[in-house]
């Protein structure tokens, strides 16, 4: 039995969570705590500085809460995780500079989690999602299908080649003063406005991966035009058709291709991300799913957005298979699950840092 | 017992002290790496001394001005060993402790340079601040310093940006605190919060 302390700080979120893992496999979550920043909304965005401010001077509230809420002290863990990438370094390093203290003052084994793992594996909190399965992690700041094989080990079946639909979501609901985050705020207005309003493409129709850039763009300029009430739903309306559309085409050849390499076998869609949590995307997806013969999974909304339960589960996942992490680990800004995919056939062009995701 | 670190600055340093005592100390030049070699360095610090981490009483921690990400990785850490160990955790100025390494004996300016024509600067006697810690031109910080007095002792990266401008021959230009220094300074200070020192805003820029 593993009960571990997971620690997330690799965006504007500050969390802390205890899960315990048996000796079956089945994830208890003890605590879930997680603190929201508000600095970003003013700027349309989450400002990189301001958040890794924020994640130090709330770090240790948070953890002490967690380790609270479990009912469990500090002698009651076997194991500390904390997020290590790919994210906004600044804020990485105060969730992996705390984790790794309590690892060494408690002599635990410390664990290093891919924030990515973390999301691969969020819907093995609640429900049983066994290896292999198909993901689809979209959230505002990723967005790619995985074939999960087991821990550690996955097959990028496509990615985004510029921006995550969450970003999407977020600029479009910018543009149309909807302010941050503006996934939710969107949805609500999208709910009165007629979708086929506005003819929005389907970007890079026949491939394998996302791309949402242009997306974002042209309904930029639409909102500059648009000028009643109704004009802006049916633009909101549009734009959410249109990434539910990419994210189900997308989601459909990447189910051709699992069912390829796998058979019959595991034919389970995970969706997880914040974005899992639009209903519009959710009903396409799950109409995908059921067409072609797979299950469909997407965690609650509390373990789709980013949260350290998953990145508790995560580490108890590895320490099980006898995996840990040194105290030199370093903080990652890049870090792709498939590093082979990612280094063999980059999605972003390469830059002197490598690839993204 | 105290355990402090500082990675503010141009190293990464640890010491254990019991009663004014040195246990064990480490401090490593770098200018960049602070994450990667800090957990490694203060278990090899409380190894040298041969102690459990379970007697550590304080912990002491520069909470800047320097390297915003390196005084954070400082201050997370040694809130995740408060944490774990149920010890409080003291701030030290980065400034005092660079000054204080120096000496605490007449007039002594701690100067970080800042970069962007700017200095972290912070003026004692004998030990006490004169004035808090702040981000100032060269120029103005030389101004400060002359109006508060003559002889100035300058210690630190910024002290040879300065020596010129106060008509000294001479910079103490050590790159980083003392850590057996700033366990003595938290071994008298009192117990309050430790919080990050930036003396600058964070870059963000306000949408028009």
């Amino acid at each position: 039995m593993f009960t571990v302390l997971g620690i997330e700080t690799s965006c504007d979120e500050t969390a802390a969570a205890v899960v315990r893992l048996d000796g079956a496999g089945r994830a208890d979550v003890l605590s879930s705590v997680v603190a929201s920043q508000d600095e970003h909304s003013a700027f349309g965005g989450v400002v990189p500085e301001l958040a890794a401010r924020a994640h130090v001077e709330i770090i240790d509230g948070v953890i002490a809460a967690a380790l609270r809420e479990s009912g469990l002290g500090m002698a009651g863990l076997t194991g500390v995780a904390a997020t290590a990438g790919p994210g906004l370094v600044g804020g990485v390093m105060v969730g992996l500079s705390a984790g790794k203290a309590i690892a060494m003052a408690l002599s635990l084994p410390f664990v290093a989690v891919n924030h990515l793992e973390g999301h691969a594996l969020s819907a093995r909190l609640e429900a049983e999602a066994p290896f292999p399965f198909l993901l689809l992690l979209v959230s505002g700041g990723h967005c790619q299908l995985l074939a999960v094989e087991g821990l550690g080990r996955y097959t990028r079946l496509g990615a985004t080649i510029d921006d995550a639909a969450g970003e999407a979501f977020d600029k479009t609901a910018k543009a149309l003063g909807l302010g941050y985050p503006g996934g939710p705020a969107l949805e609500r207005l999208a709910a009165s406005g007629d979708p086929a309003r506005y003819p929005l493409p389907l970007a890079l129709a026949g491939r394998d991966d996302f791309s949402f850039s242009g997306l974002k763009t042209a309904a930029a300029r639409l909102a500059e035009a648009a000028e009643s009430q109704q004009d802006r739903a049916d633009l909101a309306a549009s734009v959410q058709g249109a990434i539910a559309r990419q994210l189900a085409d997308r989601s459909a050849r990447a189910m051709a291709r699992y069912t390829a390499m796998h058979g019959g076998a595991g034919r389970l869609f995970v969706v997880a991300g914040g974005v899992a949590a639009n209903a519009t995307v959710r009903r396409e997806l799950e109409a995908v799913a059921a067409a072609r013969g797979f299950g469909f999974l997407a965690p609650p909304l509390r373990y789709c957005t980013d949260n350290a339960a998953m990145i508790a589960l995560a580490g108890a996942e590895r320490l099980r298979a006898g995996l840990t992490d040194p105290l030199d680990a370093p903080a990652r800004p890049r870090w792709p699950l498939d590093q082979a995919a990612a280094a063999s056939a980059p999605t972003h062009k390469a830059g002197r840092k490598g690839a993204k995701a | 017992m105290i355990l402090a670190i500082d990675t503010c600055l141009g190293a990464c340093s640890a010491a254990l002290t019991e009663g004014g005592r040195l246990l064990a100390a480490r401090s490593e030049p770098m200018d960049r790496g602070h994450q990667e070699r800090l957990a490694p360095l203060v278990a090899e610090v409380v190894g040298a001394a041969g102690v459990a981490f379970g007697r550590i009483e304080r912990i002491a921690v520069t909470t800047g001005p320097g390297s915003f990400t390196g005084l954070r990785v400082g201050l997370a850490f040694a809130k995740g060993l408060g944490l774990a160990l149920e010890r409080p955790v003291v701030g030290v100025g980065t400034l005092q402790a660079l000054a204080a390494s120096a000496s605490e004996a007449g007039l002594v300016a701690a100067i970080v340079d800042a970069r962007r024509e700017q200095v972290y600067v912070q003026p004692f006697l004998d030990g006490a601040p004169l004035a808090e810690a702040e981000a100032l031109t060269t120029c103005d910080a030389a101004g400060r310093l002359a109006a508060l007095g003559r002889g100035w002792r300058l210690v630190g990266s910024g002290g040879p940006l300065l020596a010129p401008l106060l008509d000294r021959s001479e910079a103490d230009g050590r790159l980083a605190p003392d850590p057996v220094v700033i366990a003595r300074i938290a071994a008298f200070a009192p117990l309050a919060p430790a919080r990050p020192v930036y003396l600058r805003a964070p870059d963000a820029k306000l949408p028009a």
